[in-house]
């Protein structure tokens, strides 16, 4: 990562990619990522790939994943399952 | 025994292997018992398919414009389609349509299960009925024989009674039975049609126009086995469904539908307290993994479908119920319920009792009404007693209240009490009280709306408005389906030429490209009838209409098959009546919210209205929202009589 102010991180809750948390765990430390780039252009150079249909909260706001993270995000992932 | 007609004079055209269709369409009409048989050529086949498209030419061409949809003069129409019953996996469903008492427009609802691939083995590739019976009666149908027998002792039951009593008195186990409940019986705008006592083709009150006939059931028995042309290409696409089912349709089989109903709410997708709020404590308590360990005997499945995604839920000595249904139990005879009923009956009414939530879904299928449009009419109804709205004297449903929603599904069925008002569907109802009562209605084109939210999934709140059903989120593109790279829906986009993911929010030119062909998709589905949840490519579809037609098909031609679809669909609203500005949603799928995921977001009416107009152009319609004759003629339209 590169040597980026504090005040210019976002952060971002990578370990529920592949797997949701249940009700009772505490959420682990998120992964701080520099601000100014979108959801996907910062997974791409993490080299995570996004399981099919996952969906991003924002600060608790859906957010699609070409959103610019500013200062400050915190996001998490939420897994879209189909169906009518 | 009322009448009786022995109607094969050959066998169904699928016996000599020429075709996946029967090349007999029945005709009833109650008013005088006469039956007869279309028989159309293979051209009309290779035009429309069926489902959809069948319903929609019926409609266009046999019944006259503006007729009362509870009147005699209207058509109720059971069409599966050229894949119905069929080996290809997902093809065991069906489509119900007619005109809709609920929104004056089109009926099309298609349901799961059995009956349609029964109807087809018995010969007849649909079923149109007109006129009106005197008195109660059910169709008995078996190998090309039509009986209509008198349904006397059968107006008043519910639906699991029925099915059983029927097998009973004709001595056959296997006999499959659609029918009403006391919902259709009652005239009830929004009731259902059920199949195999559980399946529901659901939306837009086809059940009422089924009980206005007089028409209690259509029981269906048949030995001919559906043959397709070519096996050899047929059994390709079911060779990669059995290779790839289990990764792709995971979801499906692990939990159905239920298990979407935490993410939806967590993504700002479920609506909650009738549009208002924007988070609903509890939630999880509906989601399958409390619901399983709670209520989930067992799984179920429709013809020929490896998936499974069906629930069945039972519970015992748990005393919910009131009324006819002596509730200690919930019945696993009834199913068990989806996420959108989970959605309407539960956070919308602010319902978080999976117990409660179960057992209105099971009184829906017992006396056959859409769960959907139960759910928003009572949470609307919940909202207007809250603001002192509901007419003097009327307490009305409460939000959270779950014994006060339960006693309103047994008021809608029996039209009794606050009932009466609430069977005519919100958007009536609504009408009836006033313009502060207008406010918070949730409707599009008079149909409660679906639970995907119109203010998060926009491009979806744009299909809302247009569709020929009213609100309807199936034949539509699901915004936050497309979002990503990989699935069906961008495999299929991709193929079309449309950039993928598409951008979450919002509509534009971009969502309107993927919009026209994702829809044509979808109603091409609705035509041949396909179940939505198996993720088939053009190629698969190009392969299995091929096989099962003797043709040599194409993307082209699955295109068309779709937008023949939508356009007939809009020659029946503007026939009917219907003009541009009719294609709107009512005010509280504009009403943003203060809180949770989707806070301030969602279309404005002039922003709808404005993309509303980018899509006329983009169909070749006119700024009225009128196909041209160019259009069509393009489409092999332009002859279509609309009366």
């Amino acid at each position: 990562m590169s040597s980026a102010a504090a005040g210019s991180l976002a952060f971002i809750q990578l370990e529920q990619i592949n797997r949701q948390p249940s009700v009772s765990e505490n959420a682990p430390a998120p992964t701080p990522v520099p601000a100014g780039q979108t959801i996907l252009q910062v997974l791409q150079s993490l080299e995570i790939n996004l399981p099919q249909a996952a969906i991003a909260l924002v600060n608790g706001k859906t957010c699609d994943l070409c959103y610019v993270l500013q200062p400050g995000d915190q996001v998490r992932f939420l897994l879209q399952i189909s169906g009518g | 025994m009322i009448g009786i007609t022995k109607l094969f004079t050959s066998g169904p055209a699928f016996l000599d292997g020429r075709s996946a269709y029967t090349g007999q369409i029945l005709r009833i009409d109650l008013t005088d018992g006469s039956i007869w048989v279309d028989k159309p050529d293979d051209a009309f086949y290779r035009k429309y398919i069926g489902g959809r498209n069948i319903i929609l030419h019926y409609l266009l061409n046999a019944m006259p414009a503006q007729a009362d949809p509870l009147g005699p003069d209207n058509l109720l129409i059971f069409a599966p389609g050229l894949m119905t019953g069929t080996a290809i996996q997902g093809a065991g469903r069906h489509a119900v349509g007619g005109k809709s008492p609920l929104t004056g427009a089109l009926g099309s609802s298609e349901a799961g299960g059995w009956w349609g691939a029964e109807l087809k083995q018995a010969g007849f590739d649909a079923v149109v009925i007109q006129g009106r019976a005197q008195t109660p009666v059910y169709l008995w149908i078996k190998d090309g024989n039509v009986e209509i027998r008198s349904a006397d002792h059968l107006w008043g039951k519910l639906t699991a009674d029925v099915q059983e009593q029927i097998r009973v008195e004709l001595g056959d186990r296997k006999i499959r039975v659609a029918q009403i409940g006391p919902a259709g019986e009652n005239l009830v705008r929004f009731a259902s049609v059920m199949h195999d006592v559980n399946r529901a083709a659901g939306r837009s009150g086809l059940g009422a126009v089924m009980g206005s006939k007089n028409l209690k059931a259509i029981a269906v028995r048949g030995s001919f086995s559906i043959g397709v042309v070519d096996k050899k290409r047929m059994t390709a696409v079911q060779k990669w469904v059995n290779q790839n089912y289990k990764t792709q349709m995971g979801w499906a089989i692990a939990a159905g539908t239920s298990g979407s109903v935490k993410f939806n709410h967590d993504a700002g997708a479920t609506a909650i307290r009738n549009y208002q709020q924007g988070v609903f404590e509890g939630v999880e308590q509906l989601d399958a993994a409390k619901l399983f360990p709670l209520l989930i005997r067992e799984r179920d499945t429709c013809n020929k479908c490896p998936v499974r995604c069906k629930l069945v839920a039972e519970f015992p000595n748990e005393t919910v119920g009131i009324d006819d249904i002596t509730a200690e139990t919930i019945d696993g005879a009834y199913g068990g319920p989806e996420y959108e009923s989970i959605g309407a009956l539960g956070p919308l009414c602010m319902v978080n009792d999976p117990i409660i939530v179960t057992k209105a879904n099971e009184l829906c299928a017992a006396y056959g009404l859409d769960t959907i449009s139960t759910g928003g009419t009572i949470a609307f109804a919940m909202e207007a007693a809250e603001k002192d709205l509901l007419p003097a004297g009327e307490t009305g449903p409460r939000f959270g209240d779950g014994a006060s929603l339960l006693e309103s599904i047994h008021q809608i069925a029996h039209r009794r009490g606050l009932g009466a008002w609430m069977a005519e569907g919100s958007a009536r109802m609504a009408a009836r009280l006033g313009a502060a009562a207008m406010q918070i209605l949730a409707v599009g084109r008079g149909q409660e709306l679906p639970l995907h939210d119109p203010r998060l999934k926009q491009t979806m709140a744009m299909g809302y408005a247009l569709s020929a059903t009213g609100a309807d989120h199936m034949h539509n593109l699901n915004d936050t389906f497309a979002t990503f790279e990989g699935g069906d829906i961008a495999i299929r986009l991709r193929e079309m030429g449309v950039e993928v993911p598409l951008p979450l929010w919002g509509i534009s030119e971009h969502k309107i490209e993927g919009f026209y062909y994702e829809t044509a998709f979808k109603n091409f589905f609705d035509c041949a009838v396909i179940c939505h949840f198996y993720p088939y490519e053009y190629r698969h579809m190009v392969e299995a209409i091929s096989a099962a037609g003797g043709w040599e098909f194409t993307t082209d031609e699955i295109n068309a098959i779709g937008l023949r679809a939508i356009n007939m669909g809009r020659l029946f609203l503007l026939r009917e009546g219907f003009r541009a500005q009719d294609d709107a949603l009512s005010a509280r799928a504009f009403h943003k919210l203060s809180d949770g995921p989707i806070a301030g977001k969602g279309l404005t009416p002039e922003e709808l209205n404005y993309w509303l107009k980018i899509y006329y152009q983009r169909m070749g319609w006119d700024e009225q929202g009128a196909p041209t004759s160019e259009t069509l003629s393009a489409l092999d339209l332009l002859l279509t009589n609309i009366g």
